[in-house]
């Protein structure tokens, strides 16, 4: 499974950016930059939904693999909301002479990069038997984040972000891959962890 | 239904009585507002817009106070055991929620209620102030803090990380909240915003005062449950 | 196709990344099938 997620997401990837670098090629050369800010903003938002769902689950089962789904699914959107916020700043430089303004779409997206990183220190500090509930517990307050960004993504016009449309459908369809591509790689990453995850818990249980 | 609802009063006259008897969680609160103010005001820098800064000064004291607050709500109770009695007594989890949510939300708007007048002497003297809008847009505001502070002062009290961790968890998730409280306070004190802005500020308020008040419900009792 | 060196050295890099998860992705599978098996 994990094998062919990850061939798969070679081939979406490599192939996605083939088409957006060359018949897909936006003029000026840094607005080929929005090819790698849209599939992570994606795939960040998706792996936030991730963790909502592993957090309830394991609320609900108390099984230990939706812990780690969402501890998994957190370290990936991390990576990506790095990405996102990094990208972001370059393109808004790029385009309108400005690395930050304080509109809705980027103080909410900063939001979800330091709600990935509240996690992450959350889990690193606490010890024991309530790591994962209280991990749990943030992971669902954190979730609440993901609605207000695709609200002031879609509905609140700043002057900053209009809509974006495409010329070609060569860029449409490169966009789609990179999207695809994306999802696929945050879904290997995330079981390679899961993996990781539970070979840790065999070494505790033997210890 | 009633009894439910004497249960949660009576835990709220608990907290509200300690509070009285004290005096901590108010002194603590007002000092770093009075600080924050009054550094505004002696920097001398020219202020085009007084209501927008005024609405982010009082944001970023209610975030304080709230932060502050919610710390002695989780500590309090463990300090001294008495979270023992709390979890034996015939109260449910939901229910000491609701009255350790009560209890935040009166401080925050008592701390509300004092600061105002204070701003509005140092920074607002030439502004109509919308003064029921006002209170009401407050009252929304500690009701979204009220609510994820309790649940977020217990939760990190438990994790046993130390209390500098609830900032870090407190601030990113009320950003979403702030966005649209500073608007709607801008509007409230006369500021430059159209009623519009105002409305849908509401909205989103209202929005994330029930979402937040569920979730808090909803996930005490994972909290407050020994292993 | 005119590429630079940085454009080389990235592509190298991409297919180096994707075996290398490839790999690991073995060599974790072999260590939980011997504590499977124990």
């Amino acid at each position: 499974m994990r094998k062919v997620l990850l061939i798969l997401s070679f081939i979406f990837l490599t192939g996605g950016w083939t088409i957006c670098l060359l018949p897909g090629r936006v003029e000026p050369a840094v607005r080929n930059i929005i090819y790698v800010h849209v599939p992570s903003a994606i795939t960040s938002l998706v792996c936030m939904v991730a963790v909502l769902i592993g957090s309830i689950q394991y609320l609900r089962t108390k099984k230990d693999k939706w812990d780690f789904f969402a501890a998994g699914s957190v370290e990936a959107g991390f990576i990506f909301a790095t990405v996102l916020n990094i990208t972001g700043c370059i393109f808004a430089k790029a385009e309108w002479e400005v690395w930050w303004t304080p509109s809705a779409r980027l103080v909410s997206s900063a939001t979800l990069w330091f709600l990935y990183t509240a996690y992450l220190i959350l889990r690193s500090n606490t010890a024991g038997k309530l790591r994962k509930k209280v991990c749990a517990v943030t992971g669902i307050i954190a979730s609440v984040d993901v609605p207000f960004v695709l609200i002031s993504a879609r509905f609140i016009r700043d002057i900053h972000q209009p809509g974006f449309s495409f010329e070609t459908g060569w860029q449409y369809s490169g966009l789609a891959m990179l999207i695809a591509g994306s999802l696929l790689l945050a879904s290997v990453w995330v079981l390679v962890r899961i993996r990781i995850f539970r070979i840790e818990s065999k070494i505790y249980d033997y210890k | 239904m009633k009894a439910k609802f004497f249960r949660t009063i009576s835990i709220l006259y608990k907290d509200l009585l300690c509070e009285l008897r004290s005096g901590q969680g108010i002194a603590v609160m007002i000092l770093p507002e009075i600080l924050i103010a009054g550094l505004f005001r002696i920097s001398g820098i020219t202020i085009t817009e007084p209501e927008r800064l005024v609405s982010c000064v009082l944001l970023v004291n209610l975030l304080f106070a709230g932060i502050l607050g919610g710390e002695r709500t989780a500590l309090s109770e463990h300090e001294n055991g008495c979270i023992n009695g709390l979890l034996v007594c015939p109260a449910k989890s939901e229910e000491i929620y609701f009255a350790k949510f009560g209890f935040n939300f009166l401080l925050l708007c008592l701390f509300g209620i004092i600061i105002v007048p204070i701003l509005a002497i140092l920074f607002l003297t030439e502004s109509n102030i919308h003064l029921l809008e006002l209170l009401f847009s407050i009252l929304l505001i500690n009701i979204a803090l009220g609510s994820v502070v309790t649940i977020l002062g217990f939760l990190v009290y438990r994790s046993g990380a130390g209390n500098s961790l609830l900032s870090v968890i407190f601030i990113p998730v009320m950003l979403p909240v702030f966005i649209p409280a500073v608007n709607l306070i801008t509007y409230c004190l006369g500021g430059g915003d159209t009623i519009d802005t105002g409305n849908k500020a509401v909205q989103f308020l209202v929005c994330f005062d029930i979402i937040f008040l569920t979730l808090g419900w909803l996930l005490f009792d994972f909290v407050l449950e020994e292993n | 196709m005119k590429m630079s060196y940085f454009a080389v050295a990235f592509i190298i890099s991409w297919v180096v990344y994707f075996a290398y998860l490839f790999f690991i992705d073995r060599k974790l599978t072999k260590i939980n099938r011997r504590f499977e098996t124990k």
